[in-house]
């Protein structure tokens, strides 16, 4: 599976991104074909865990039992200081106080439904 | 001009609706054949007729084919036959399939007919759950999260809000109108009015959206006849012609999309207003597709009825709604009218023809001669555009 690398990361509580080893640019979602160039080669490199929100949203419905004992949860769109872009959750602040442009690092947490996955918490709080 | 070589020969003959709304103990074939039945009424023309068949995927339902089930549930053999799925832009992107089959020779009269008991199969709650499951958003990179359509929705008007200053208020403002719409079609789903602080007031889903800025979940299906010009002008109804079309894709997921406020409408409506030879200015009456609230607003903006990030204030005041200066979605809408799945979209495309006839009753347009009915799919991804005219 193209994101078996980053799946696989993830449950080491680690992030990598797939960079174009033609143009350099580094994407997500995982992708057979550069989103830039079309090269088809790529290196994974770790992530430096920085970024910012740039859209967000609170959910007070929970799609599922499953989450039933999680909401209200912000769930986030984060851009990564590498320049791409994923869904998250924005943890460890109100959700009164998510804006979009906050500046988040990354975490990792085990979600409701048991899958590892990363997050991102307000960079002040975040250490 | 004339002929099957273009868009230009190629007609909405007949349109049709199932009941919508609560509609008990209809299975989705009875819920097609009651829409398909009243579509071929209203062209003057029978099953015997149909050539071609246009239909879409089910929900509530398990077809591996739905093609094949629909023609033999409506006991016809077309010679042109597609189960065609551009998700939310389907209803649109029928009519230009249906005109391509058309123009090429591939079928002469094409029946489009799609819909599902989605509110009574397993009521909205459930459907609301099952729509959070079903590949919307990406399974092992969103899924996860916990996101409801809604979710991916609201990240648009979350992101459009932040640029461009756009209101929850003015968000209400294109409930407002679908509902006021939809007071004035007997066939809608909801028609009591509601206000800008009712919507405001409605149990928070997933900020900025409320309940009332999302879609309903409804029972229903809509059929349409598309045919030549020619032959359509020996047929019932006044001639509605379509003048362009065209589709518009930007991205399939909105968590790694890059620019979350923009659709692919700029690409789908670029196309059908340069085929058609008008400019939005033109148009008198726009059928938008509206599963949410801010979907309006950022078509309007990347369709050119206004400069993007002034969709917010282009529908305040009533604006889009009855009597207002530009009308929107006068059937209602998904917000309003029903959604039954991927036939949702279809009404629009029905509303458009109704317009232009000049038989939308208390909600006609005045004058309207020229319409836009458009389609949205996935997550502001998937579009489809047409333009269509009087005569």
């Amino acid at each position: 599976m193209l994101t078996t690398p980053l799946l696989d990361g993830y449950e080491q509580d680690r992030m990598t991104l797939p960079v174009c080893e033609a143009c350099g640019t580094a994407h997500l979602y995982p992708r057979p074909r550069c989103p830039r160039c079309g090269g088809s080669r790529f290196a994974w490199r770790e992530a430096s865990g920085r970024g910012e929100v740039t859209s967000f949203s609170v959910v007070h419905r929970a799609p599922s039992q499953e989450f039933a004992g999680s909401v209200p949860y912000t769930i986030g769109l984060i851009r990564l200081a590498e320049g791409p872009q994923l869904m998250a959750w924005v943890v460890d602040v109100p959700p009164e106080d998510v804006r979009v442009g906050l500046p988040v690092r990354l975490r990792f947490v085990t979600l409701p439904g048991g899958e590892r996955r990363p997050v991102f918490a307000p960079e002040e709080a975040a250490h | 001009m004339s002929g099957a070589g273009s868009l230009r020969g190629v007609a909405v003959a007949g349109i049709g609706e199932s009941r919508l709304g609560r509609v008990p103990g209809m299975p989705a074939l009875a819920l097609q054949k009651e829409a398909a039945e009243a579509a071929l009424a209203d062209a003057g023309l029978g099953f015997a007729d149909v050539d071609g068949l246009l239909t879409t995927p089910l929900r509530t339902e398990s077809w591996a084919m739905p093609c094949g089930v629909v023609a033999e549930g409506l006991g016809i053999r077309p010679r042109y036959i597609a189960t065609l799925d551009v998700a939310g832009a389907s209803g649109c992107s029928m009519v230009l399939h249906a005109a391509m089959a058309i123009a090429t020779g591939q079928a002469s009269t094409v029946l489009c007919v799609a819909g599902q008991p989605s509110l009574s199969h397993r009521g909205r709650g459930a459907t609301v759950k099952a729509l959070a499951g079903a590949g919307w958003a990406q399974l092992d990179l969103e899924a996860p999260y916990g996101p409801l359509v809604s979710t991916l929705y609201a990240l648009v008007a979350q992101r459009h809000m932040a640029e461009y200053g756009t209101t929850p208020e003015q968000l209400a403002e294109v409930a407002v109108a679908m509902r006021a719409w939809a007071g004035m079609n007997e066939n809608a789903h909801k028609r009591e009015p509601i206000t800008v602080a009712d919507v405001l007031a409605s149990p928070m889903v997933t900020s900025p959206l409320h309940v009332l800025d999302c879609a309903l979940v409804s029972d229903g299906a809509a059929a349409f006849v598309v045919t030549s010009a020619e032959r359509a002008r020996d047929l019932r109804q006044p001639l509605v012609r379509l003048l362009g079309g065209g589709h518009g894709f930007s991205h399939t997921y909105i968590g790694d999309y890059d620019a979350p406020a923009v659709t692919g409408a700029v690409d789908s409506g670029r196309e059908a207003f340069r085929q058609a030879g008008v400019r939005p200015a033109d148009i008198h009456v726009a059928e938008l597709y509206d599963c949410f609230t801010i979907t309006v607003i950022v078509e309007l903006e990347d369709l050119g009825f206004c400069a993007k990030g002034e969709g917010g204030a282009f529908v305040s005041g009533g604006r889009i709604g009855p009597g207002g200066e530009f009308p929107v979605t006068t059937h209602g809408g998904l917000l309003s009218a029903g959604h039954p799945g991927l036939a949702g979209g279809m009404f629009h495309v029905i509303e458009a023809v109704r317009q232009l006839r000049g038989q939308a009753g208390k909600r006609q347009v005045p004058g309207a001669e020229l319409a836009l009915a458009h389609g949205n799919g996935g997550i502001i991804g998937l579009h489809c555009t047409l333009i269509l005219g009087k005569g």
